[in-house]
This record gives structure tokens, C-alpha cells and sequence, in this order.
């Protein structure tokens, strides 16, 4: 066990450095200048020379990486070029908006997802599954903006339940703890507070929800028919178990494995990949915080909040492998 | 004679397809007593797991229907239940306490899953009122009773950390674990090399005993049948041809499918220069396809186009316990198969 963690984290390892080469050469190839973008049209060339001698960018590039390799090395991942914090605090700051938006949106797509696929996976052909199966169709083919937006026009707007976006309303502010509004407002203990986080989180989790939720679905159906049919579900059953049982025991338990990789990859895809929902709903989370630092060439932010990421995804990742272990013995390594 | 533990009668199970309905098992009666062996002989295709199936209550529905006939059992209440249309709760009740079943493949009729341990506890606790300390020990007691070494080690086992004698074993051991008086095993040693096949035999017969269970025994190997069947019934294309004591099977078999099987197991000492063995040419029949007359006659060698392919022969008594579904049973008799 004590091997197989040493070299999953040497992997990791390696994927970072991977990740870091990608990130810094991919930002310098791209066409745009920083210094120009720094002071400006109008700036004099003298001027140009010395703030590109001062952020090194005059050197070659592979002294350049080897720089930047060194000061990551020490955690030092330069100064966002536009807010002037340290790159990684600006991608820390931003990251708990996206963890707990990824994660209240697996919760809801595990908590229906997993269901729905129960329900048409034991009864397969009948007017449920076709009709379930059909809704999970719609799940996965729907754009997410255009379902984000529709939420947003129907329960913000037409029946003005819920609020169009943000963390949380103006004026009531959370105490800062672990960045996540609604863990912060358990802990702060105030009941107004967790309701308004909960009203702010949930149409942004409802709609970041759709696409895990619908493939979960599908998953778990198709592994449901697959075990089904098995000879240990038939052993079961001459035990004289409980149909209900024998569905829990012996056909959901042993399709998990296969739903826990869909679980695992997506969670891995929430956390990076929130841009739309975060964009749509104006969440300060990790997807805008890149996207904008893309565009304004804040290579800083953008090569940690990129190693951040991939770091993230690696170690979701292998918290997956090592669930397999778990959920299937014959996975299990001593 | 004491009522027989389990009486079926007449028992049909159809199936839907795409080529319409067809029928698995047409119309098959066999009883079973207590402490008594049955074996269920006949080739793939022939109908004897489908019948197996049909009295645990698992036929696979849709497609499959018990279509008509009953299946008596007499349980330790002192009841008798109609298997063939009891309500699902009767059949849980049943189950595993009363009528347990081993299959033939023990790496997959086990769940990978779960230890071995658990999977027989589970059986013991769904039945009886234990606490799991105490369902642990009878299962324990259970793997030390089927000669599993260092039972208390392997209860933490998986199915695929044990070699398929003792996965075989421990799906026994869980069969047994609620001592049911019925026993169905459907061909339980057919994925085993022989001399564990042996040992698992003579533990079969030897628990049968001490528990004095009814067992069906499922084979298509007529020389497994010969070790420990009391009577031995022959199936052939979801109908019963020939059923008598063993004795009589193996030492007078009437219908020439019964022959053509027993002249078709190697045997010790046999003469090689004798040719090849002899074989039953062509195969069981699609059921969709079922030839007119008698099923078996375009294998039969003492097919005759009146009566054999006319009309489907009767079961026939030829003493008061051997009955066999051949029209020329009589003209045949002592002619070789």
C-alpha cells in the first residue's frame, strides 16, 4: 500500500511538471506582448526594454522556465499583473466559490442521478426507464448556458424566487473561515445566513448539475442491467432474499465501481471547468478567475491557477483509484 | 408411503421469443422423498436446469412463465406450498431455509465482492433470528463441516482468493448453512477437476445423510449420476424419456437415448482397439423445431417411420417404478443400442 501511494505520488508529481512546461510555453508562444500590455500603447521602446528586463522577460525562454520552476519550487508564483496579490492567493481566494459550487453540484446530480438510474435500470424497457432515459438525453445534450440562462429568466426574474447571481446578498457578509458561503455560515451559526448562501448556491448548482447528473443516470442504469443479470444476483435470490435487497446488495453495490470513475472524472471536470455557470451567475470562482487572467495575459495567475487545477484533478483522481480498492476487492493491492 | 417432500406434476415452463412461444419443459412429473437422491440427467438444451429453476421460484420472467402443472412441497410446518404459484414472500420464506440451490460456476454464482464469510452469514441471517457473533460461528462451523482448511481464516476470504474446490465448498457450505431439506444442485462439479468433483460428491452424499435431505442432482455426465443417485431421471427436449431406480437405469436401460449415453462414457480397462467411443450423432433439438413424433427419433437408430415419426410416444410403465417414453421399447428390448 505504502508503495503504490509513493508512486501515485510520484506520478503526480511528474503530471505537474508536465502541466507547468505546457502552461509556461503555451502563454509565451501566444501572440501579445505584456510589457505593451503593462504601460500601454504610448510607452516609450527605453521604457518597454527595462520593464521587460525587470520581469526577466529578455531572457531565453528556457531560463526563463528554469526561474519560474525555482520560484514554483518555493511556492512563489510570481505577482498577479493585474491585482498585484501573489498569483496563488488571488487563485486560493477564487478557488473555494468553485469547490463548493462543484461539490453541491455532485451531491444533487449523485443524490438524483444515482436513483433515477435505479429505477430504469430495474425495470428496463418499461414506460419509466424510456421516459427517465429520455430526460437524461435532454440532460447531457443541453447547453449549459442556455439552461442557466432559462433557470435564471424563470426562477430569477418571472417568479423572482430566487436571486440572478452572486455569492451572497449585498450587505451581509460572512465571516471568511474556509471561503465556502455556506460552510461559513454554518460556522458562523446564523441561521439568515445560511438561507441566503443556500438561495445564492442553488440555481448555480441546479444548473452546473444537468450534465454529471444525467450521465450518473445513464451509468448507473446500464451497469444496473449489466450485474443484473449475473449469476451471483440468481444466488442471491435462492438465499431468499428480498427482491429490494438483492437490488441493493448485490446489483447496486457491484455496479458502484464503474459509477465512481463517472463520479470521479466529473468532479475533476466541475472543478475546472465551472467558466459558463460561474460566468452566467457572476460567481467570483477559479473558472472566471482564469479565463479573465487568459485575456488580459496575467500569465502569473494563469500558470498557477492552471497547476493549481491539474494538482487538483490528480489528487481527485487518485482519491477515486483508491476508492476502487474499497468498492471491489479484487482491485485491492496489499 | 409417507407424503414425498416434493411432487411435481405435469410441470410446463414456456418461453417467449422471437421465433413465438416455445416450450422449455413440456409437461414433466417427478417426485422427490426425504433423504432421497434424484438425479436429472440430459444434454444441454434439454430442459433440466430450466426445471431446476422452476421449483426454486427463478425463472427469469418475462420471458419465461411456469405455464402450467404444480410443483407440491411439503414444508417443515407441515404445509404444503404450490411452488408454481406461490406469492413472492412465500418463496423468500422458502428459499434458503427450506430448498437451497448450488450452481454449477462458483466464481460467478459468488459475489466478488463480499468475503465468503458474509455471503453465508448473510443466508444464516436472513432466515434465523442470530446475532452476527453467532451466524459467524455457524458459518465457521459450517466451512470447518465441508472439510474447508483453517475455516476461520478463509470466512475473511474473497471468492477469488480461494481455488474453485473450496469456492465450491463455501458455496455449499452457504446452501447448507439454514439445513434445507431439499437440495437442487445443478451441475456442481462440472467446473472442477475430477478429483475434487469426487471429494465434492462424497461430501454431498455424505451430508445428505446426516441432514437427510431430498437432492436433485443435475448432470449431463450419466457417470456422476451412477456414484450417487437413488433414481436417476432422463430428460430430453423438455420431457422426461426414461426415469427409474439407478439400478435399474444403468443395468436395464430401455429407451435407446438412455443407451446411446451410457455406451458413450469411457470406462477403465476398456478394449482401445475397439474403435472410437461411440457418440450420439446430431444434437438436442432447437425448441422452436421440435420434430414430429417422437423428439429423439432423427438420432435414434431404431427409428421407424411408423410409429416414431407419426406420433409422440406415451410414457410407459415397463415395471412399477421404471417408465420410458419409446413406442419400440418392447421390439428393441435386448437389442444393442
Amino acid at each position: 500500500m505504502t508503495r503504490y501511494l509513493a508512486s501515485r505520488v510520484g506520478q503526480l508529481v511528474l503530471v505537474l511538471i508536465g502541466v507547468s512546461v505546457i502552461v509556461f510555453f503555451t502563454m509565451h508562444v501566444l501572440p501579445g506582448d505584456v510589457a505593451t500590455l503593462l504601460l500601454g500603447e504610448r510607452a516609450t521602446a527605453a521604457q518597454l526594454t527595462q520593464l521587460r528586463h525587470q520581469l526577466g522577460l529578455d531572457q531565453s525562454l528556457p531560463v526563463q522556465y528554469a526561474d519560474f520552476f525555482w520560484q514554483v519550487l518555493q511556492g512563489n508564483f510570481g505577482t498577479s499583473l493585474r491585482s498585484n496579490h501573489a498569483a496563488l492567493a488571488d487563485v486560493l481566494t477564487a478557488f473555494p466559490v468553485t469547490l463548493q459550487l462543484a461539490l453541491a453540484a455532485l451531491a444533487l446530480a449523485i443524490a438524483v442521478g444515482v436513483p433515477i438510474g435505479i429505477v430504469a435500470g430495474t425495470r428496463p424497457g418499461s414506460v419509466w426507464d424510456n421516459l427517465l432515459m429520455t430526460a437524461t438525453l435532454f440532460g447531457v445534450s443541453m447547453p449549459i448556458f442556455w439552461l442557466g440562462l432559462m433557470l435564471l429568466l424563470l426562477f430569477g426574474d418571472l417568479l423572482d424566487w430566487l436571486p440572478i447571481g452572486g455569492l451572497m446578498p449585498t450587505g451581509l457578509d460572512v465571516p471568511r473561515v474556509t471561503g465556502m458561503t455556506v460552510i461559513d455560515s454554518i460556522i458562523s451559526g446564523r441561521p439568515l445566513l445560511i438561507w441566503a448562501s443556500l438561495r445564492y448556491l442553488a440555481l448555480p448548482a441546479v444548473t452546473l448539475a444537468t450534465i454529471p447528473l444525467a450521465m450518473i443516470a445513464r451509468i448507473t442504469r446500464s451497469e444496473m442491467l449489466a450485474m443484473a443479470s449475473l449469476d451471483h444476483v440468481r444466488t442471491a435470490r435462492a438465499k431468499g432474499m428480498p427482491e429490494g435487497r438483492v437490488i441493493i446488495r448485490h446489483v447496486l453495490r457491484n455496479a458502484m465501481t464503474p459509477v465512481i470513475t463517472v463520479i470521479g472524472l466529473q468532479l475533476g471536470l466541475l472543478l475546472s471547468g465551472a467558466v459558463l455557470t460561474e460566468t452566467i451567475f457572476s460567481l467570483p470562482g477559479l473558472g472566471r478567475l482564469m479565463v479573465d487572467s487568459i485575456l488580459s495575459r496575467d500569465y502569473p495567475v494563469v500558470q498557477a491557477g492552471a497547476l493549481f487545477i491539474a494538482f487538483v484533478f490528480v489528487l481527485v483522481n487518485l482519491i477515486v483509484d483508491l476508492t476502487y480498492g474499497l468498492l471491489d476487492p479484487r482491485i485491492r493491492r496489499s | 408411503m409417507t407424503q414425498p417432500l416434493l411432487e411435481v406434476r405435469d410441470l410446463r415452463v414456456d418461453f417467449r421469443g422471437e421465433m413465438g412461444t416455445v416450450s422449455a419443459v413440456s409437461g414433466i412429473s417427478f417426485t422427490v422423498q426425504k433423504g432421497e437422491t434424484l438425479v436429472i440427467v440430459g444434454e444441454s438444451g434439454s430442459g433440466k436446469s430450466v426445471t431446476s429453476l422452476a421449483v426454486m421460484g427463478l425463472i427469469p420472467q418475462p420471458p419465461g412463465r411456469i405455464a402450467g402443472g404444480e410443483i407440491l412441497f411439503h414444508a417443515r410446518d407441515g404445509q404444503t406450498h404450490d411452488l408454481a404459484k406461490a406469492d413472492a414472500r412465500t418463496m423468500q420464506h422458502l428459499r434458503g431455509a427450506e430448498i437451497a440451490m448450488i450452481f454449477q460456476e462458483p466464481m460467478t454464482a459468488l459475489n466478488p465482492v463480499y468475503t465468503i464469510g458474509a455471503q453465508i452469514v448473510e443466508t444464516i441471517r436472513l432466515h434465523e433470528p442470530l446475532s452476527r457473533r453467532a451466524a459467524r460461528l455457524r458459518a465457521i462451523d459450517m466451512l470447518a463441516l465441508l472439510g474447508v482448511p483453517e475455516p476461520q481464516r478463509r470466512f475473511d476470504a474473497y471468492p477469488h482468493e480461494l481455488s474453485g474446490g473450496l469456492r465450491q465448498r463455501a458455496m455449499i457450505a452457504m446452501a447448507l448453512a439454514c439445513s434445507p431439506s431439499l437440495l437442487i444442485a445443478d451441475e456442481p462439479t462440472t467446473a472442477l477437476d475430477v478429483t475434487v468433483q469426487a471429494q465434492i460428491l462424497d461430501m454431498i452424499a455424505r451430508l445428505q445423510k446426516e441432514l437427510s435431505m431430498g437432492v436433485i442432482f443435475i448432470t449431463h455426465n450419466l457417470g456422476v449420476a451412477a456414484e450417487i443417485a437413488d433414481r436417476v431421471l432422463v430428460m430430453y427436449a423438455g420431457q422426461t424419456v426414461e426415469a427409474a431406480p439407478a439400478a435399474d437405469i444403468f443395468q436395464d436401460p430401455r429407451m435407446p437415448y438412455t443407451r446411446g449415453l451410457l455406451k458413450s462414457i469411457p470406462r477403465l480397462g476398456m478394449d482401445r482397439d475397439a474403435g472410437p467411443l461411440p457418440t450420439i450423432p446430431g444434437t438436442v433439438p432447437n425448441l422452436g423445431e421440435m420434430p414430429r413424433g417422437c423428439a429423439f427419433h432423427p438420432r435414434c437408430t431404431h427409428a421407424l417411420p411408423d410409429p416414431c415419426m407419426a406420433r409422440r410416444p406415451d410414457l410407459e410403465p415397463v415395471t412399477e417404478r421404471h417408465v420410458v417414453r419409446c413406442a419400440r421399447w418392447r421390439d428393441i428390448a435386448g437389442q444393442p443400442a
